[in-house]
């Protein structure tokens, strides 16, 4: 009942490594040909392309609204939103539904990749600089043997500014 | 097996009994459990077991009644039994280790350490885990009915000072007590119990008649429902009940000596032993304590916080498992003896019996099920779709969707009404309020509530709650004087405060009045202009409306009023705040000496709304219809002649307004470029904002639709543009548009562009929207139009030419049996004449002097419109002017003129009259009215007369004229609404002022109603007449310049 204290700092997945997870599962997905991972309990759904609203004044990197099962969800531009400047994909996009602890948005992403379950232990703090990311809204990352798996803060990228 | 005695058992089924429901099967399967595990459903509880079932069985509130009584009597059958049985044990329950019954014995005066030591012991040995595993569900069922009772006793507290022998009401007062008290003893909440039981005592002796309750008594009552109150809520939230309650035991043991003292104190009958039969009263239950007094028991309970370890365990499936030790020795029981606690027991079932046609939902669930339903709407609509493509061949499941259709309709309807709550809920704590306030300050003061059935969604009522009580404390403290003050003033010394609700259309309007002194506004003036709200100047020039109105603004505060209740002003900021936020919109009116009412306006719901679909560049978007005023719609040459540029903004002229334009597109960023010079069709939604009116330019108007409100985002929320989001029939999400935040910017627009105030530009707004005359249009030859102010026309009469004869002085016809003496306007004035071949012709028939008929051709229309008179173009006798009415120019008939100029003779005897007393020519009138066209129409009376007049617009500029032109001015005529400055300000200033007292006053209003009549004379004003009735004006006129000229 007692409501967690939550550390503003801590991100989502380190709160979970602190409350003892071992393992972690992130969702993966490519914008353009960079790999990106979300903590799995973060999130809520994946759905198909999407219709959207847009919604007039907003930031640049609010897509609009789209609608799942009545409940109105913000879509975010996520190449905007974590300031990466990769081509946007011709095929139609996928929407990563997630939440956070007072906000739930959609995502918008070029390919799904599959779900990776990764040692706790082996989860890295973010660089300085990874892909060009403004590292406010990284959590960690995960060196893979081809490329380099970034794991998004999702807590930052659905507060507002 | 644990050890329960017969006495726990009966007490938690007693318990349960007393909240059991109809259909509440978990509670009645805990009953169950309960006896089971209590000794089986054999012997002595065979019967109760075999009550259960029937309750179990039972359909409907009419079946579960009778069973549910018997159930009562059964429990206190058997705890009377248990009691003669007194330390009997049953021999199916394991034998309980001594102490638990003696304990209280031994020590009846110290009461719970010697238990609590003991249920510890026992704990060891039983089920640890269990012991602290309080039934949650159960714990917070009790704090809602508890805090449901309390309400009641308040209520019931203050019913009982205005009827203070009602033996039905102390009984009503008493039994909330008793019901708590027996479920706080068995939930072990032991200050609650102890309070509860304390009060119950006093309770029951006013019951019995030995004790009166009235000032101390019932304040301590009401002290301590307070008291429990405080001590319940957090209940709600807590895993550990003993531990929050330890908090308060400090507290609840001071109360209750003092309810000991007060109890004692208040006691007639002072030769019976006071205590004893009070306890034995309530309390006889010998398996515990021997009644103690209630003053050694009660303050002496110590309630050590660990008199249960509190490891709040998992919970246990079933209750059975987790008798919670700590219950076992409560010192005054609530299992209570046979008369008192049966009478209390079927009493108590009374209000449960009324209350099992409602349960409680969560607001979760009930959200979720407006969800579900929206979803289902738009599945349907769907279907709908797909079976009106599939043509003929959907002819079979159409009947089927139609069904659907209205299924669902009606479904999203119930759902919706879920959420609505009688604001009665909401407006019954206000009686406490008030009486606190009064006794506190001193006065008397009755709340007179009324509407508590009409119904507002709960969000709604829970967001009214802090203005209300804000505006309730401030009318108690500053609105309502002290009984001496009002006495003085010859009213009664008992003021009223009224709070009432209605529903009016689409919105719920709340109103909060007093019959106190009203609101000060000299002295709001001089805080406000102190505060810098206002300038000196500005202040001079405001009405009284508009300085009531700077109560609301921030930072205003009259602090030399300011006291411990409230101040006027301090947090009304707040209070317009709350309620805007809401959608909702305050407005104060007060009168000095009679008191200060305050309108709230409010939506019904903010869940679901009416709203109306409009589209801007390609995209749709909601707007509430609260904010709504009206839809216009401008094709080619109309759209571009109604729509003008001032500087960079856009206004477009509404039957004579100024309005200012707003393009959606433009305020929303989604298209820079103007499009009125390629569009020839223009729609625009008039809208409200508060006091704030605009016209939103849109591309395409849809229908109206009732919408589920949805809020944004958190990555939108600070666009205060739109008020949140809704799904449209075809499942894609739109925005709803925040009118007042669009206002915001429209605001900013007027007052950069146009150096006007905002508030000026509503007042001018107002003004020419008020400008507003009935008018009768009508021909005498097809090509000229002419019209007469629709209220001095009396009668309409189609008459054959035929039936108009010839007399000495004209043409006459007959009607209603008397000869009406007819004019043809075109006889009167130089006119097209009719077309040769009419056979029927319209008369007028007008009331001047005596019955007249004009005669004409034909009616083409009556209007309500703002005529814009144009008296100078058309100067001609038996002519007001000229005005464009419908796109056709349309002379104004001064019927007066006209009748004069056909039957002089009528007039003559008075104008001689009038002119042998007083010659006009030497006397100036000052003529304030905001409508051109009155005020067109009554100077040419008044110049026709001889006199000279000076007109202005408002009451203001009136006043401002006769400051600065003293003694010019010989007679005031004065419009009574009129902006800025009203008729019946303007009056009280005059007559307020030394150097103009004396100045005679002339009210004229378009509709005489006494009770404006009697405000006007109240105010000072000499004459009070219909509009445009001149010889009436011309009469009083002179008779009040003679009457001072002598």
């Amino acid at each position: 009942m007692t409501k967690e204290v939550v550390n503003e700092n801590e991100s989502f997945t380190q709160r979970e490594i602190r409350k003892g997870a071992k393992a972690l599962q992130f969702a993966t997905f490519y914008l353009d040909k960079e790999l990106f991972g979300i903590n799995i309990l973060q999130v809520q759904e994946i759905l198909m392309h999407q219709r959207v609203t847009p919604v007039p004044l907003a930031d640049a990197f609010v897509l609009g609204l789209i609608s799942i099962r009545g409940q109105i969800v913000t879509a975010v531009d996520l190449r905007r939103r974590i300031g990466i400047a990769t081509q946007r994909a011709a095929t139609k996009a996928y929407h990563i539904v997630v939440k956070s602890q007072d906000a739930v948005a959609s995502l918008e992403v070029d390919r799904i990749g599959e779900v990776m379950a990764i040692s706790a232990k082996d989860l890295e703090p973010p660089p300085d600089t990874l892909k060009g990311i403004d590292p406010r809204f990284l959590e960690g990352m995960y060196p893979l043997k081809h490329e380099i798996l970034a794991v998004l803060n999702i807590d930052q990228i659905l507060a507002a500014n | 097996m644990n050890g329960v005695t017969i006495q726990e058992i009966l007490q938690r089924v007693a318990a349960e009994a007393a909240l059991v429901k109809e259909g509440d099967l978990k509670a009645i399967g805990r009953m169950v459990a309960l006896i089971e595990e209590g000794g089986g459903t054999q012997g002595r509880f065979s019967p109760l077991f075999e009550i259960l079932g029937r309750l179990v069985m039972a359909d409907g509130e009419d079946a579960f009644q009778p069973p549910y009584q018997q159930l009562l009597a059964e429990i206190a059958r058997l705890q009377a039994a248990e009691t003669d049985a007194s330390s009997f044990m049953d021999e199916s329950v394991t034998p309980t280790p001594e102490p638990i019954l003696a304990a209280p014995v031994e020590a009846p005066q110290t009461k719970f350490t010697p238990p609590e030591s003991i249920s510890a012991g026992n704990l060891q040995d039983t089920a640890p885990e269990g012991s602290m595993d309080f039934d949650r569900d159960l714990l917070l069922e009790f704090a809602d009915e508890a805090i449901g009772h309390l309400q009641s006793i308040e209520l019931d507290l203050l019913a009982l000072e205005s009827d203070p022998d009602s033996r039905a009401i102390v009984d009503r007062i008493f039994r909330p007590f008793h019901t708590i008290k027996g479920v706080a003893g068995f939930l072990s909440l032991k200050p609650i119990h102890q309070v509860c039981h304390n009060l119950e005592n006093m309770m029951d002796d006013a019951r019995k008649g030995q004790l009166h309750i009235s000032g101390t008594v019932a304040d301590v009552v009401l002290e301590g429902v307070d008291l429990i109150k405080q001590m319940i809520l957090p209940l709600q939230e807590t895993d550990n009940p003993e531990k929050e309650l330890s908090r308060f035991q400090g507290t609840a043991e001071t109360f209750v000596n003092k309810v000991i003292q007060v109890h004692q104190g208040a006691r007639h009958a002072p030769g019976e032993s006071p205590t004893v039969s009070t306890e034995t009263a309530t309390v006889s239950a010998p398996a515990v304590p021997p009644p103690a007094p209630a003053r050694a028991e009660a303050p002496s309970n110590p309630l050590p916080k660990d008199s249960a370890p509190s490891n709040p365990a998992p919970s246990h499936p079933a209750p059975n498992a987790s008798v919670p030790k700590a219950v076992a020795p409560v010192p005054a029981p609530s299992m209570a003896p046979p008369p008192a606690r049966q009478a209390g027991l079927e009493e108590d079932a009374m209000p449960s019996s009324g209350s099992s046609e409602t349960i409680r939902v969560k607001t979760n669930l009930l959200n979720q099920l407006m969800d579900l339903a929206g979803e289902l709407v738009l599945g349907r609509n769907q279907l709908m779709q797909k079976v009106s493509a599939l043509g003929a061949d959907g002819h079979s499941l159409s009947s089927v969707v139609q069904h659907l259709d209205r299924v669902t309709s009606e479904m999203q309807e119930a759902v919706m009404q879920t959420r609505m709550q009688p604001i009665g809920g909401l407006f019954s704590r206000y009686h406490r309020v008030v009486r606190d306030l009064a006794r506190n300050l001193g006065k008397d003061i009755h709340l007179n509530v009324s509407g508590e059935g009409v119904e507002l969604d709960k969000s709604l009522i829970e967001a009214m709650m802090d203005p209300l009580t804000h505006l309730i404390r401030n009318a108690s403290d500053h609105g309502v004087e002290a009984p001496s003050v009002r006495t003085a003033a010859g009213k009664p010394a008992q003021g009223t405060i009224t709070l009432a609700a209605y529903q009016e259309g689409g919105k719920v309007r709340v109103k909060v009045a007093d019959d106190g002194g009203g609101i000060n506004a000299e002295r709001v003036r001089q805080k406000a202009v102190e505060k810098g709200l206002i300038t000196p100047e500005q202040a001079h020039r405001m009405s009284e409306k508009e300085i009531f109105h700077l109560i609301f603004e921030p930072g205003f505060s009259t602090a030399d009023q300011v006291t411990g209740v409230s101040g006027r002003g301090v947090g009304m900021d707040v209070v317009r705040m709350n309620v805007e936020k809401i959608g909702g919109v305050i407005e104060v009116l007060s009168q000095p000496g009679q008191g200060t009412t305050f309108h709230l306006d409010l939506p019904l719901t903010l869940a679901i709304v009416p709203a109306l679909i409009v589209m801007t560049s390609g995209e749709r978007f909601a707007i509430p219809q609260i904010n709504l005023l009206e839809l216009v719609h401008l094709e080619g040459e109309e759209a571009v002649d109604s729509i003008m540029r001032v500087r960079d903004s856009e206004v477009f002229r509404l039957r004579g307004a100024m309005l200012p334009l707003l393009r959606l597109g433009n305020a929303l960023g989604l298209n820079k470029h103007s499009i009125s010079g390629e569009s020839t069709s223009v729609y625009i939604v008039v809208l409200a904002a508060g006091k704030t009116q605009f016209g939103l330019m849109v591309d395409a108007i849809y229908d109206t639709e009732e919408i589920v409100v949805k809020p944004l985002g958190n990555l939108l929320t600070h666009l205060n543009v739109f008020a949140g989001a809704t799904l449209m029939g075809d499942g894609r999400p739109a925005l709803i548009l925040d009118v007042a935040g669009l206002a915001r910017g429209a605001d900013m627009i007027m007052e950069d562009d146009q150096h006007m105030t905002t508030q000026e530009s509503r007042e001018n707004q107002r003004a020419e929207t008020m400008d507003e005359q009935a008018v009768l249009l009508f021909n005498v030859h097809p090509d000229e139009r002419f019209a007469v102010p629709l209220p001095l026309v009396s009668r309409l009469e189609e008459v054959h030419m035929s039936s108009i004869r010839s007399a000495i002085k004209g043409k006459v016809m007959e009607y209603r049996g008397k000869l009406l003496p007819l004019v043809f306007l075109e006889d009167m004035v130089p006119i097209q004449k009719p077309l040769a071949n009419r056979e029927t012709a319209m008369v007028l028939v007008f009331e001047i002097e005596r019955n007249v008929g004009l005669v004409v051709t034909r009616i083409i229309d009556s209007i309500e419109m703002a005529v814009q008179l144009d008296s100078k173009s058309l100067t001609m006798q038996g002519f007001n002017g000229i005005a464009l009415v419908q796109g056709h120019p349309t002379a104004f008939v001064d019927i007066y003129q006209v009748v004069e100029m056909a039957y002089p003779d009528w007039f003559k005897q008075d104008k001689d009259a009038r002119r042998a007393k007083l010659a006009p020519q030497n006397r100036t009138i000052l003529l304030a009215e905001d409508s051109s066209f009155y005020r067109t129409v009554e100077r040419n009376y008044l110049t026709q007369e001889g006199f000279r007049v000076i007109d202005v617009e408002n009451g203001r500029l009136a006043l401002d004229y006769l400051l600065n032109n003293q003694g010019q001015i010989d007679c005031l005529v004065t419009d009574i609404e009129m902006p800025h400055m009203d008729g019946f300000e303007l009056t009280r200033r005059v007559r307020a002022s030394q150097e103009l007292a004396g100045i005679p006053i002339i009210a004229l209003t378009s509709l005489a109603q006494e009770e404006d009549k009697q405000r006007g004379l109240e105010a000072g004003v000499n004459a009070y007449l219909v509009k445009l009735h001149r010889e009436e004006l011309l009469r009083e006129v002179n008779r009040l310049l003679v009457h001072r000229g002598s």
